[in-house]
């Protein structure tokens, strides 16, 4: 059972202001890596709260985001403002995980793995296909949002609206999971046989978490377009739904400030280490293993262990 | 109340129910004894949905359950208690009897007081076996159930602890329909109405308690 303990809500806290100093007093990079940070950290909640407190690791969590991203960029080269546009690309992506959650919440492990990662590989072959949606060149011209007092083209404001963005998710999926809807959703995982001799319908229960879920990594989607201004099949290609799940296992599973943690020190040893040499995978690679091995609950499991020790 | 028709199940070739039928009122205490292997557990897990027969139907209160899920019987009125406890194991007494409560509509201090459940805020990964059979029963119960399904409910607790999952047992209200499987005889004889006694997927014995002894003592004798 999730619980927002002093730590994790701390880490949290520390990683919000931290990033938001560094945009304020950073320069462009500092800025646009921090607009990277907040909507990867998203996207890594998304998934933790399907995979961490559902036992639902997907592997279409790109192509949802991608859902969201191509739906806002759609709504608003037709001509919706930003803001009904962007409610439009949060509905097709929780739409599409609703589907998907349907389809394949009655299977668990490598199969549930599977069946999410074909939804996934469907979703990003039409894509790549489709004409209307500009095929491989993608899609241009997306707006950004308009924002009271501020130009959200500066980035220093796009950063801070999109941390903003990041904690409005991380309450969000914090609120889900203590209301009792979210009892539900982990006691599905923790005892399924138990949870449904109570009465409750695991199979609806995983559906409806999914969606959930994707409503979140809709939000991610939609951030990507309006920070890129430039959505294409890339962003649902199943690597990035892997490198997702590779960073909430370095951030730390199932306890929503990994994400937080993981987001910030994967882009930031990626963009450090690509200082360095091409070969930055391999200091991820490292790190992941290093983690792995020192318990796997992450680096923020590790931040836990190191307070209660 | 309950009634089984017919019912066949199997395992890889194996029959572990065959061509069972049975019938229990409403308010009755029924115990299921019999040898290990005899097809108890299997035929509790067909009443609450866990398994489908292969043949035959299951009627509760006139209405065919047979293809219902396990939770669309739960919210039909039958509780389950399991041969080893199933509880939610990363929560605490409270959450476990919270989420059975929201389920079904009970105080959770009523039911904690119930099943004589006290310190509610322990994580139920460090209480006692005894503790832990105590809130296996007390989630049975939170539905408000009309039949109950008890499978071997004091196993692997201490003399003591059993005395009190069976004065738990006893004080049960008296309307509510029982389905117990136990090895202990003193209790069955203590809350059974009536006991069936099976035997490789077939009740061979079905009647008043008194009249199950010799039915018994050639089981246990052997």
């Amino acid at each position: 059972m999730f619980r927002l303990t002093t730590i994790r809500a701390a880490t949290a806290a520390l990683v919000l202001i931290a990033l938001a100093a560094w945009s304020v007093h950073g320069d462009y990079l500092a800025r646009e890596i921090t607009a990277e940070i907040a909507i990867l950290a998203i996207l890594v909640l998304a998934l933790d709260l399907v995979a961490g407190f559902g036992g639902m690791v997907s592997l279409a969590h790109g192509a949802i985001m991608g859902v969201g991203a191509y739906g806002y960029a759609l709504a608003n080269l037709a001509g919706l403002p930003p803001w009904p546009a962007a409610l439009v690309g949060i509905v097709a992506s929780t739409a599409t995980g609703g589907v998907i959650g349907a389809i394949s919440a009655r299977l668990t492990g490598v199969f549930f793995l599977m069946v999410t990662l074909a939804f996934g590989q469907m979703i990003w072959a039409l894509t790549f296909r489709a004409d209307a949606l500009g095929g491989d060149n993608g899609l241009g011209g997306i707006a950004r949002p308009a924002l009271p007092f501020v130009d959200s083209n500066d980035p220093l404001v796009f950063a801070l609206y999109a941390l903003l963005m990041l904690l409005a998710c991380l309450l969000l999926c914090v609120a889900v999971l203590r209301s009792p809807f979210g009892h539900r959703f982990q006691a599905v995982h923790d005892n399924p046989a138990r949870a449904a001799a109570l009465g409750f319908a695991p199979e609806r229960i995983r559906a409806q978490g999914f969606a959930i879920s994707s409503m979140l990594a809709g939000v991610a989607g939609v951030l990507a377009a309006q920070h890129m201004q430039f959505v294409s099949p890339e962003l649902m290609v199943w690597t990035a739904s892997g490198e997702v799940l590779v960073v909430l296992i370095l951030g730390g599973i199932g306890s929503v400030t990994g994400a937080m943690v993981g987001a910030a020190g994967y882009l930031l040893l990626k963009h450090w280490a690509a200082g360095w040499t091409d070969h930055w995978h391999l200091a991820v690679g490292l790190l992941l293993i290093a983690v792995v091995l020192a318990g796997g609950r992450g680096l923020s499991g590790l931040l836990e262990r190191r307070r209660d020790a | 109340m309950l009634e089984l028709s017919g019912l066949f199940l199997g395992f890889g070739g194996i029959n572990v129910i065959c061509d069972l039928s049975l019938r229990v009122a409403t308010g009755e205490r029924l115990v299921i004894l019999g040898p290990n292997g005899a097809g108890k557990t299997s035929l509790l897990r067909l009443i609450a949905g866990e398994v489908q027969p292969e043949q035959g139907n299951i009627w509760l209160n006139y209405r065919e359950i047979t293809g219902d899920t396990v939770a669309t019987r739960a919210r039909a009125g039958i509780g389950r208690g399991f041969q080893q406890t199933s509880l939610f194991t990363g929560m605490t007494l409270r959450e476990n009897l919270g989420l059975a409560c929201a389920a079904g509509g009970r105080r959770i201090e009523d039911l904690a007081a119930q099943a004589g459940l006290v310190d509610l805020d322990r994580p139920v990964a460090e209480v006692d076996y005894g503790t832990a059979r105590r809130l296996d029963l007390a989630l049975a119960l939170a539905g408000n159930p009309r039949l109950l399904l008890l499978d071997e409910p004091a196993s692997g607790i201490g003399p003591g602890g059993a005395a009190e999952i069976h004065a738990l047992i006893a004080a049960l209200p008296r309307d509510l329909t029982l389905v117990v499987i136990e090895h202990d005889l003193d209790l069955a004889f203590a809350i059974a109405d009536r006991i069936a006694i099976m035997d490789r997927g077939r009740i061979t014995f079905d009647g008043p308690p008194e009249a199950a002894r010799p039915a018994l003592k050639a089981i246990y004798d052997t």
